[in-house]
């Protein structure tokens, strides 16, 4: 490996909802922010880590003949000690039921798997797409992630990137230097709902999203529409008025909160915070959307 | 929830004629009709010692003047094939289904969907049809054949009795508890379990007759053709009469040649008349109609039949009228899983609706439901297939008519016009029909026209997807001119054919490969012949395989011993259609028969082929590069360890079968490791099969599509290197397996598809990949999905079907069939409706990899 490495969790290929065309999307490893509903639980933390599908078992305790020591996994959720070990098991696992998740890369690799003569790359002409980086959160990566943008702009490959915003400010500029797409994800611009809910400020994503507002790279925001959270006219009212002082405020893509990472969450022993918050349907959606309209703010579901 | 969801998305502005047309064909009873059978049996009986061509043409033509006819309510094109609403013909002569269903014949009210059938008929077929026909079908002909070259074992001695017994219990417990219930036909509640062994037995010696080996098929159909409706359309019966007299008159006509001329003439005179009849009684009706609506409604079908298709049409109507009822008499005549393909319907119809909207005889909703009423009319056939193929087959639209729109122009030209969009809108707004929509694409084609299909998705399935510029160049290399190969059109499942000229034999030459690299694997052993088959060929001992290649050599002497059988015991049926079942009527529609003065069964078609289809190549591939990994590189264990463990199932090895599914590179996932091998064996078939010819000179061609048969080739195999397990199904057509990951997403197949060469896959592929319905549910979805096929077609595709279903929606259907009656999926080749399907086939389905959840 030479260059800067980076902690890739997922490459997912022929991906219609995350930038034009049909993208390979690059999940990298980890975030600083911690939000209750956080649809890829996987992406959290850095480190790699085990995911145990007990679906796919055999039972064939291949991995208990290479680790002897108390598993978390034995546990219930919420009382579980991470493991101590880690990782010896999923290298012997014959069902992968249990698989290491995260695996370190360098540009080279990433390079490789992407856009090499076994990747997409031949489709992402025909259909305007290219590599979409998400996690976690890549901007936490920030070496790797601009080396590989570099690598790919240098083959004429489009890229985009999802992000949350909760990074070093200084980074943003260098950012909207290389994609081509920022896809921004929008919970609230109020400081104490998104404190309460998160334990984080979000200071520096708001100050972020100016930053690229005004930067030359497009920028789709999208509102992750939260019950409980967001779903008030009030809310909509707030937000709206935050993104008017914005010499073009954006139009507002609307993505609904579901329950996906339940399961998600369970492959990691995991509880998913947000299990019991209902999933926000089309209705909703559509009232938000008229509510942002009220306040002055074009806003419309993804598609 | 889910059915909510369906609801809430009503196929937008369906003619209430239509939907009544629709709703009347999903739900009619399943009959069967013996009329057909029967003046076929009067008609044979009395025409013993005529010249075969001549007997089949009276046998026709008394059907047609003979069985009775109707109009149905909301009809406006009119034409039926039976006496009965929605029955399946018997086509005695041919014989393909004749001893199961004389197995199954008290008992067809107890199927799965029963079929019904009266007393009386029940009694003509055990008294009069029966009788006459035993020894006398085409199917004995072949077996005659068979026997005398020893393709198959006539009077087993005792010893081969006994060891074919053997066999038998072996094959029994191989297919396990679940293969044997589908074997026997569980979902008949009769309970005479004893008459159910002993046909089971019966049958294992009928599948000898099929099965010249274990892992070769020669069914007894040809059909699988493109009928030469546009001839009839655009130029009249009367005409091609004229050229038929015309031809007869010259001097180097012979009697046998006289007799066939004359069959095609009394053929087309025949359905003229039958034409003729629907318009008498349209008349007749009209005269007692309830309202002036109805009365015009009859006096057009009245108007229309009197016209065609003796005459060249006047108006769209009239020219769908011709198409149906030149098509309806090529089902009636050839009987049984005919699938006729009606070509470039598109194309050849234009002109009548272009006439006819500029001089304002009809409007769009006008020309969209009639087209919509012909394809309800295409699939409403039903078969009454034996309980052990149920598992694995349709029963309503058993018999594929497709329909082929766009593409080029013989020309070159694009060939997109104002019916393209009309027809696939048609297909759109029904909600799909079960004919298979084929959709030809060229580089020049507008992207509005892929965009368009991607869109269609959203609300139905049952379209193929063709790629020109792949298709083209290699009909040339098949010997196509350029003018007829860019003229091609879509047949039966996926098969590519000229136009109105090509005797293709598409259908019922099959190889299994997963079953010939067990053979390959166990010295000719397993998988179990049955009684009859010949004994397994020896390829060499695999404890002498010290390499990898030493088992390629060997598989290839296996794979070329099975197509020398193959193509031996396809030329005895050949010889047998030859010589008693010509088929005149298809032949007068069929560019160069009558110039010629030949039947198409007697090489009389301008292109003539004979396809051999491949089954199972990912699990063949998959198998091969566990084996090579496993056995020969890492020496992970020995290749008599692993057939030990394939032997019993993988019983106790579950951590090997496990490793065996996820460690070696596999088949559709764009890994170069996995579709070399692919490449070597596609390539390597070529090859061999063009070695040879068939009766008739034509060549052979390869494809890979395999219907439903995929599941009951898994059905009778043991357990595969790939880790797959004894009786479950094989991979379908050139799509992955079911085993394979679904982490390469949708790409991953197409890549690897992609790099076969279509020069030796000329007579098609069927590519099948399941996508979730959220892949498309936004405008954006739609233009990267037009834009993946796009460019899996310049990586060189040619061919694609997509299904776009969930999992979560099949179960529910599976639950609830009656809320999902009109749900269609591609099985592998042909369209379906999901819940006609047998158990297996859905399981199959679910099972395979669903892209872009
Ligand atoms: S090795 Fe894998 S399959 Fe075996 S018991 Fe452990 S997790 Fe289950």
């Amino acid at each position: 490996m030479s260059g800067p490495t980076g902690v890739v969790f997922d490459v997912s290929r022929a991906c219609v909802d995350d930038g034009p065309g049909l993208r390979t999307v690059v999940f990298l490893k980890g975030c600083r922010l911690n939000c209750p509903w956080c649809q890829n639980p996987e992406g959290q933390s850095f480190a790699p880590e085990v995911a145990y599908d007990r679906k796919r078992c055999i039972g064939c305790r291949t991995c208990r003949q290479v680790c002897q020591r108390d598993c978390p996994f034995d546990h219930p959720p919420g009382e579980r000690e991470p493991c101590a070990v880690g990782h010896l098991c999923s290298s012997v696992c014959p069902a992968r039921a249990k698989r290491l998740v995260g695996a370190t890369y360098d540009v080279g690799q990433l390079v490789e798997e992407v856009a090499g003569p076994a990747s997409d790359a031949s489709f992402f002409q025909g259909t305007g797409g290219g590599v979409t980086f998400s996690g976690g959160e890549p901007l936490a990566q920030p070496e790797f992630l601009f080396a590989s943008c570099d690598a790919f702009a240098e083959r004429g490959i489009h890229r985009a990137v999802e992000t949350a915003g909760h990074w070093p400010v200084s980074l943003a500029p260098e950012l909207a230097r290389r994609v081509d797409l920022v896809l921004f994800t929008l919970t609230h611009v109020d400081e104490e709902k998104f404190r309460q809910a998160t334990g984080a400020t979000n200071r520096l994503l708001l100050q972020n999203l100016t930053t690229l507002l005004g930067a030359p790279v497009a920028v789709s925001v999208r509102l992750l529409v939260i019950p409980g959270l967001n779903d008030t006219p009030a809310d909509a009212r707030a937000i709206a008025g935050w993104l008017k002082e914005h010499p073009a405020p954006p139009k507002l893509t609307l993505v609904p909160f579901h329950r996906l990472a339940t399961a998600k969450a369970e492959l990691y022993g995991r509880p998913f915070a947000y299990a019991d918050r209902p999933p926000v349907g089309a209705a909703t959606l559509a009232q938000v959307a008229s509510w942002f309209a009220d306040a002055g703010i074009a806003a419309a579901p993804e598609g | 929830m889910l059915q909510a969801a369906r609801e809430a998305a009503p196929m937008p502005g369906l003619d209430p004629r239509v939907a009544r047309l629709k709703e009347r064909l999903l739900t009619a009873p399943y009959e069967v009709c013996l009329a057909r059978a029967l003046h076929f049996t009067r008609s044979y009986r009395e025409t013993e010692g005529m010249d075969p061509a001549l007997r089949n043409a009276r046998a026709l033509r008394r059907t047609l003047e003979q069985q009775r006819i109707f109009i149905a309510p909301d009809e406006r094109i009119a034409g039926s094939k039976t006496e009965k609403n929605l029955a399946a013909p018997l086509s005695v002569e041919r014989g393909d289904f004749l001893r199961t269903l004389q197995m199954e014949m008290d008992v067809l009210h107890l199927k799965r969907r029963p079929f019904q059938i009266s007393d009386e008929e029940r009694r003509l077929f055990w008294e009069e049809i029966l009788p006459y026909w035993d020894g006398r079908t085409l199917r004995d002909h072949k077996a005659r054949v068979w026997e005398e070259r020893g393709i198959i074992e006539t009077r087993p001695s005792f010893v081969q009795a006994l060891r074919a017994q053997i066999d038998g219990l072996n094959f029994v417990r191989a297919l396990g508890r679940s293969g044997l219930r589908s074997m026997l036909g569980a979902n008949l509640r009769a309970r005479r379990t004893l008459r159910r062994t002993r046909n089971l037995y019966a049958l294992r010696y009928e599948l000898a007759r099929n099965n010249p080996t274990p892992a070769t098929y020669v069914f007894d159909v040809q059909g699988h053709l493109s009928l030469g409706v546009e001839k009839a359309v655009a130029h009249g019966m009367d005409s091609i009469i004229a050229e038929a007299r015309a031809r007869m008159a010259q001097p180097d006509v012979d009697r046998h040649a006289r007799d066939f001329l004359q069959a095609v003439i009394v053929s087309l005179e025949a359905a003229i008349a039958y034409a003729g009849r629907f318009a008498a009684l349209a008349e007749q009706m009209a005269g007692s109609a309830a309202d002036e609506a109805e009365k015009t409604r009859l006096l057009a079908i009245a108007s229309a039949c009197r016209q065609v298709p003796r005459l060249p049409p006047r108006t769209f109507q009239e020219a769908l009228q011709s198409v149906w009822m030149t098509h309806v008499v090529g089902e009636i005549q050839y009987g049984t899983h005919e699938v006729f393909a009606d070509g470039r319907v598109d194309q050849y119809l234009y002109p009548y609706l272009r006439d006819d909207l500029a001089a304002g005889r009809i409007d769009r909703e006008e020309a969209i439901a009639l087209v919509q009423e012909y394809y309800l009319k295409l699939s409403a056939n039903v078969e009454p297939i034996p309980e052990a193929g149920m598992e694995t087959n349709a029963v309503l639209g058993n018999s594929q008519h497709v329909v082929t729109i766009g593409g080029l122009t013989p020309l070159g030209e694009d060939a997109t016009n104002a019916l393209t969009w009309l027809m696939l809108e048609a297909h759109e707004r029904m909600g799909g029909a079960i004919n298979q929509l084929s959709v030809r694409i060229h580089r020049g084609s507008p992207p509005e026209l892929l965009r368009r299909t991607s869109e269609v998705f959203r609300s139905a399935n049952g379209i193929s997807i063709y790629n020109d510029d792949a298709i083209v160049p290699a009909l040339r290399a098949d010997g196509l001119s350029e003018e007829d190969a860019r003229d091609y059109c879509v047949v039966g499942c996926i098969e590519t054919s000229g136009h109105g000229d090509t005797h293709g034999c598409p259908g019922g030459h099959e190889i299994s490969l997963p079953a010939v690299l067990m053979l390959t694997l166990t010295r000719g052993r397993r998988p179990y012949r049955i009684l009859g088959q010949q004994r397994g060929f020896d390829s060499g001992d695999p404890r002498g395989f010290q390499t990898f290649k030493d088992l390629m050599t060997a598989l290839k002497r296996q794979l070329g011993h099975q197509l020398g059988v193959l193509i031996d015991a396809t030329e005895g049926k050949d010889r047998a259609y030859r010589d008693v079942l010509p088929a005149p009527y298809v032949s007068a529609l069929m560019d160069g028969c009558i110039e010629r003065a030949r039947d198409i069964t007697d090489g009389g078609a301008r292109y003539d082929f004979t396809s051999i289809d491949m089954r199972g190549l990912g699990t063949l591939v998959d198998s091969l590069a566990a084996l090579r990994s496993f056995v020969f590189e890492r020496n992970v264990l020995s290749l008599m360890d692993l057939l030990r463990a394939l032997e019993t199932d993988f019983r106790g090895q579950e951590v090997l079968r496990q490793r065996l599914i996820h460690e070696p590179p596999k088949f559709g996932m764009g890994d170069a490791r996995a579709d070399d091998l692919a490449l070597e064996i596609v390539g390597w078939i070529h090859e061999e099969a063009g070695q040879h010819r068939n009766l008739r000179g034509g060549r052979f061609r390869c494809c890979y599509y395999s219907y439903g048969n995929h599941v009951l080739d898994g059905f009778m195999l043991g357990a595969t290197p790939d880790g797959r397990r004894a009786g479950s199904p094989i991979s379908n057509g050139v799509s992955p397996s079911n085993l394979i990951d679904s982490h390469a997403g949708p790409t991953g197949s197409m890549r690897s598809v992609a790099r076969l060469p279509p020069e030796k896959i000329s007579s098609g592929v069927s590519l099948n990949l399941r996508f979730h319905p959220n892949f498309i549910r936004h405008p954006s979805g739609i233009e990267a999905f037009a834009g993946m096929i796009r460019t899996y077609f310049d990586l060189g595709g040619m061919h694609l079907q997509p299904n776009v279903v969930s999992t979560e929606t099949l179960r529910d259907a599976q639950a609830h069939p009656e809320a999902y009656r009109d749900l269609i999926v591609k099985v592998s080749g042909y369209s379906a409706y999901f819940t006609d399907l047998g158990r297996s086939i859905q399981e199959d389905i679910i099972a395979r990899a669903e892209f872009g959840r």
